[in-house]
């Protein structure tokens, strides 16, 4: 099986005096499925950035296994959606098929499959839907819908179950476990950690010594034993987990 | 026959357009000016660029200023030198902004009023005041040959480019790290868009002078607001909007003996007023209403 990501000696941040997160290392294999867990600041999102191409890496290399950057979808934070745009639900999930018909070709032919996404992510009676009627949990399935309509075989995914039910959790993790048999690499930024070990194989733990990838189980195991599973991770915590793996 | 009225609709509402000439040439080239500029004015208030739009107009002015000053009142020199100006300060702004980590807003506040100071200075150094009114009010009851095809072939290339680059545009206000992710389009339809802000004030400032050309293009974008809930009726709704107020400030203006561009914008504050007022989508009356209509709250249930 290829590599669908090689990082290799990568620094990535935004001023090259001040780097985020330095030595990076990491592959990822087609079909795997990589949680990318720490602090916040620790660099999650600012490393998918720069997988995606969106920021240039300080040093170091991004090689990916993908012909075109259509290849790739990427799911940002909301936090950066403007919900008062003039739109509704199923305009705004037909902006995904864009990677398809590019910037000038007509919509008309993908009614069928704009509407399936919809309904996959349990939102088929909202297509008409202003988006800045749809509440935190709806927008994320919005996103998660726009994002199946793109063939892609990498996805990017920024923090994608913040601030939503458990019910969308589920539908939401329904939804990349499909992915995954179509084929897809999934690499997510995920804060839960319960959610990473009950859910994702791998995971690479930010820390401010370094970065390390491993399975989930064995790597967030003991944040478990320590009874504070539901605390964000802390430094005390990955400290205290890295000088175990140092001893093992 | 009863007559109802004590004036003749005709002669209030039609006749200075068929009867004078200079009014159908203004009717022409503002309702021009409306069918492209308005539809810049919606992306620029979706994009929450409203007030770029104001200090690009502003901006313009040294420009037309030192073309004014070389050429006299020659239209394709003001506009080239208007446009020059514009990008120049586009750029500059935009640059600064990237080079020293500091806001674009701050920037183009820096360099438009230093723009704005150096045209007015300019103006009143060679010419005279009622020079530096024309170009701050526009002369839109004196348009000639070669401003009314400036103002369609600006017209013409507005809804080109923006046709072209409508996507990018949409995704540009609604979602830029999504736009982010399909590579430099962007970017370039970022450019190109500013571009056309650009052009469209500078063609504006031969009709409306460039204080009033902004007003034509963001007034009608943010009355269409209060009226319909989609992009593309907001952009047509817009620019009838901008058509009828160029229509009734001309009017205003003929019958009245009101300065023309004033006239105009202030047509379309009051339709604004009238909008926040009675607007159906987020207007005030609408919303205490849609208040009153609520159940009240059960006190016991709180307690």
């Amino acid at each position: 099986m290829s590599a669908m990501i090689t990082l290799e000696g990568l620094s990535i941040g935004y001023q090259a005096h001040n780097p985020i997160a330095t030595d990076i290392n990491v592959e990822v294999q087609e079909s795997d499925v990589l949680a990318l867990v720490g602090l916040n600041g620790s660099g999650k999102s600012t490393l998918l950035k720069t997988i995606m191409g969106l920021v240039k890496p300080l040093s170091g290399s991004v090689k990916l296994d993908v012909m075109r950057s259509h290849d790739i979808a990427y799911l940002p934070q909301q936090a950066r959606i403007e919900k008062g745009f003039p739109i509704d639900l199923k305009e705004f999930v037909s902006t995904g098929l864009w990677t398809q018909t590019g910037w000038w070709r007509s919509m008309r032919n993908y009614e069928k499959e704009v509407y399936e996404a919809i309904d996959r992510v349990g939102l088929s009676d909202m297509a008409k839907v202003h988006l800045s009627e749809l509440s935190g949990g709806q927008m994320q399935r919005a996103l998660f819908a726009r994002m199946l309509l793109q063939p892609s075989k990498l996805l990017l995914l920024d923090e994608p179950f913040n601030g939503v039910d458990e019910a969308t959790i589920s539908v939401l993790l329904e939804q990349l476990k499909h992915c995954q048999q179509q084929g897809a690499t999934i690499v997510a930024a995920i804060h839960d950690l319960e959610l990473v070990k009950q859910h994702f194989d791998q995971c690479l733990l930010f820390h401010p010594n370094g970065l390390v990838q491993g399975n989930s189980q064995a790597l967030l195991a003991p944040v478990k034993d320590n009874g504070i599973e539901q605390a964000p991770l802390d430094v005390a915590t990955l400290d205290s987990r890295l000088d175990l793996l140092d001893h093992a | 026959m009863l007559d109802l009225f004590p004036f003749n609709l005709n002669t209030l509402l039609v006749a200075p357009f068929t009867d004078y000439q200079f009014m159908a040439r203004a009717l022409l080239g503002c309702v021009t000016l409306s069918i492209g500029s308005a539809p810049i004015g919606v992306f620029l208030m979706l994009r929450r660029l409203s007030l770029t739009g104001d200090a690009m107009a502003h901006a313009i002015l040294p420009g037309a200023a030192i073309a004014y000053l070389l050429c006299g009142l020659s239209v394709i020199a003001m506009t080239l030198g208007g446009l020059m100006a514009g990008l120049l300060v586009a750029m500059l702004s935009s640059a600064t902004a990237l080079k020293t980590n500091s806001s674009e807003d701050s920037t183009l506040a820096a360099f438009y009023l230093g723009s704005l100071a150096l045209g007015v200075i300019l103006i009143s150094a060679k010419g005279s005041n009622i020079d530096l009114l024309h170009v701050l009010f526009g002369t839109a009851l004196a348009l000639d040959n070669v401003a009314l095809i400036l103002l369609l072939l600006t017209c013409v290339m507005s809804l080109v480019v923006l046709a072209i680059i409508y996507r990018p545009l949409v995704l540009g206000s609604l979602d830029p790290d999504y736009l982010a992710s399909f590579g430099k389009g962007g970017n370039l339809a970022h450019l190109a868009f500013m571009f056309l802000v650009v052009a469209n004030l500078v063609a504006g400032f031969h009709a409306l002078g460039t204080l009033m050309a902004v007003g034509l293009m963001i007034l009608p974008a943010c009355i269409a607001r209060f009226w319909a809930r989609r992009l593309e009726p907001i952009i047509l709704l817009s620019i009838l909007m901008s058509a009828l107020s160029c229509w009734a400030g001309l009017l205003l203006s003929f019958h009245f003996g009101l300065p023309t561009s004033p006239s105009i914008v202030l047509v379309l504050v009051v339709c604004y007023l009238f909008s926040i007022l009675f607007g159906p989508i987020n207007g005030l009356f609408r919303s205490v209403l849609a208040r009153q209509a609520q159940p009240p709250i059960n006190k016991d249930l709180c307690s």
